[in-house]
């Protein structure tokens, strides 16, 4: 199981787009989530960031880019059929679970990293734009621990998209269902059924990327948020290697 | 080398359905250590597939593939075991060869491996591209690649599915050798073409498939022989004579008589040629020199020539299939 660790390590640095989805995240954190929220916040009262709770909404943007670590999973898993290496990696390993769990280990650690790249460009833009704003003191505390809130919520989100790949193979409708849901379903359900969602993927996030700071909303503890989420990709990664992954590679 | 004696490869019963249709029927036949045994049948005999089954990507409908008596999936190291060179086997592009083979190296040996990589690249006719991405390799760099990835984890047993694509003239001539070089202390080769000429001067044995079933397993030669030992061509005026003295003296042997060139002289039987199959060039000029008959010429048939004709033979579909090539 090491040595497939390394394997699949080597699979994901050996090529560029683990890296570029790092950056895309980090422009998403940075640029739709840090910036207009310390600049739009000198055009509304009500967006004033003097009040402490708007500044902890400001920080909690550093997870805004959950989604790409979804999609670092994805292409980790389905990117092995678009490209047809598929069959060598089968040679190599035949027992599917393996490696699934593998892979799901070695995103784990790189959505770890893209979360990295998120919330250290995120600070530094808050960093270089508060002092142009009035603002409530940075609470070093709160930004250290929706911090670690992001890391644990991109690792398992990343490890989630392995699975999902696994289920679904073909790399572009796997993304298209995967953005669907994160984007348009989930939401809705959320808004509608607030006791269901918080048992969704997304809800589970939730707890994790919040944790203490929610404010009054009903949400799972953290820690059985992120066991919810490796639950989910544990159901998908088995089933996905008992059916899917088993079908004939030709 | 504890294994030499055990049969390496047998392939049982093996069938595969992809919904109605039957692209391999109750194939079986077995691979032998220090033999190359070239697998071969038209495009669509169901070479691929039944390859695929024996590694384990393909689920059979019914029967099985064992290596060393176990299915692929439960060898401890498949790839230690067996080397696999696909065709459409994919490479990432924007990976370079030596990640490439560095994926599978780490899994075999624990480690990246690098100089044992470096060397396999080297003798495989890549070493100018090891840090090239491979996005930018020809066809016949892929195969080289492709053959590489066989070899990294020096497999007692090497499948090549037609290898020779892509490949230049020198290329081929290079894997032929490499082929029997490899098939020796108890490792053997199993090797697909739809070309038997690209094969015929390195396999020991062959398996012929048509339309997914066996229709010849054995070696080389023993088909050869049970061609009918040869085919001779006659030139001569008296071609009628002589297949009469054949048809008495050897009714087994057969006789067939072909416009040799396009008659512009009248005279058809002055062009024509008579050819028999089932004997040796020795055995007609006797029988000639014995009855008097006149000959002008006496030419035993190139053999390969003759294995070209059985294999069409055999699978069924002379002409149409030459044309397709």
């Amino acid at each position: 199981m090491r040595v497939l660790f390394i394997s699949e390590w080597i699979k994901t640095t050996s090529t560029k787009m683990w890296w570029i989805l790092a950056l895309v995240a980090a422009g998403f954190t940075v640029l739709l989530g840090i910036v207009p929220g310390i600049l739009l916040s000198g055009l509304d009262e009500s967006l004033g960031l003097s009040d402490p709770a708007a500044m902890a909404q400001l920080w909690s943007s550093l997870g805004g880019a959950l989604v790409i670590a979804l999609i670092l999973g994805i292409v980790a898993m389905t990117g092995e059929y678009r490209h047809k290496t598929i069959t060598d990696t089968f040679l190599t390993e035949p027992r599917r679970l393996h490696l699934v769990t593998a892979k799901a280990a070695v995103q784990a650690i790189i959505g770890i990293a893209v979360a990295v790249t998120c919330v250290v460009l995120g600070v530094g833009a808050a960093l270089a734009l508060l002092p142009t704003q009035t603002h409530a003191p940075i609470d070093w505390a709160l930004v250290g621990e929706i911090s670690v809130g992001v890391l644990v919520a991109f690792a398992l989100y990343a490890v989630l998209g392995v699975a999902v790949g696994a289920l679904i193979n073909n790399q572009v409708v796997a993304i298209v269902i995967g953005l669907l849901w994160v984007v348009f379903i989930e939401p809705i359900v959320v808004g509608f059924l607030p006791d269901v969602g918080k048992w969704l993927p997304g809800g589970a996030a939730s707890s994790i990327l919040q944790g203490t700071t929610a404010s009054g909303a009903d949400l799972l503890s953290p820690w059985l948020g992120g066991l919810l989420l490796l639950a989910y990709a544990a159901v998908f990664a088995v089933v996905g290697a008992q059916t899917t992954l088993r079908r004939d590679i030709t | 080398m504890t294994q030499t004696a055990q049969t390496p490869l047998v392939v049982s019963n093996l069938t595969k359905r992809f919904g109605n249709i039957t692209a391999v029927e109750s194939l079986s036949f077995e691979v032998a250590p220090n033999r190359v045994t070239g697998f071969l049948g038209p495009n669509g005999a169901g070479k691929t597939t039944t390859l695929r089954c024996i590694l384990g990507l393909v689920n059979p409908s019914a029967g099985d593939a064992r290596i060393d008596g176990k299915s692929y999936s439960e060898l401890p190291n498949p790839t230690a075991v067996v080397g696999a060179a696909l065709e459409a086997t994919g490479f990432h592009p924007g990976r370079n060869a030596r990640d490439t083979l560095r994926i599978r190296s780490t899994v075999l040996y624990g480690s990246r491996d690098d100089k044992r990589i470096t060397e396999l690249l080297n003798y495989v006719g890549l070493g100018d591209a090891i840090t090239r991405k491979v996005g930018g390799y020809s066809l016949g760099m892929r195969q080289r690649l492709n053959l590489a990835m066989a070899l990294i984890g020096e497999p007692r047993m090497l499948i090549l599915d037609e290898p020779g694509n892509g490949l230049d003239p020198a290329g081929i001539a290079w894997l032929r050798s490499f082929m029997r070089g490899f098939a020796t202390d108890g490792r053997s080769v199993l090797v697909s073409s739809h070309l038997l000429s690209e094969v015929k001067q390195s396999v020991d044995d062959v398996v012929i498939l048509d339309r997914g079933r066996l229709v010849a397993a054995d070696s080389l030669a023993a088909l050869l022989d049970h061609s009918g030992g040869g085919t001779v061509s006659v030139l001569g005026p008296e071609l009628d004579r002589l297949q009469v003295v054949i048809a008495e003296q050897h009714p087994a042997a057969t006789c067939q008589v072909e416009a040799n060139t396009p008659s512009t002289q009248g005279g058809a039987s002055a062009n024509a040629r008579l050819v028999v199959t089932g004997l040796s060039a020795a055995d007609v000029g006797h029988l000639a020199y014995t009855n008097n008959v006149e000959l002008h010429g006496l030419t035993a048939q190139d053999p390969a020539e003759d294995l070209e004709r059985l294999f069409l033979r055999l699978t069924g579909n002379g002409s149409a299939q030459e044309d397709s090539q």
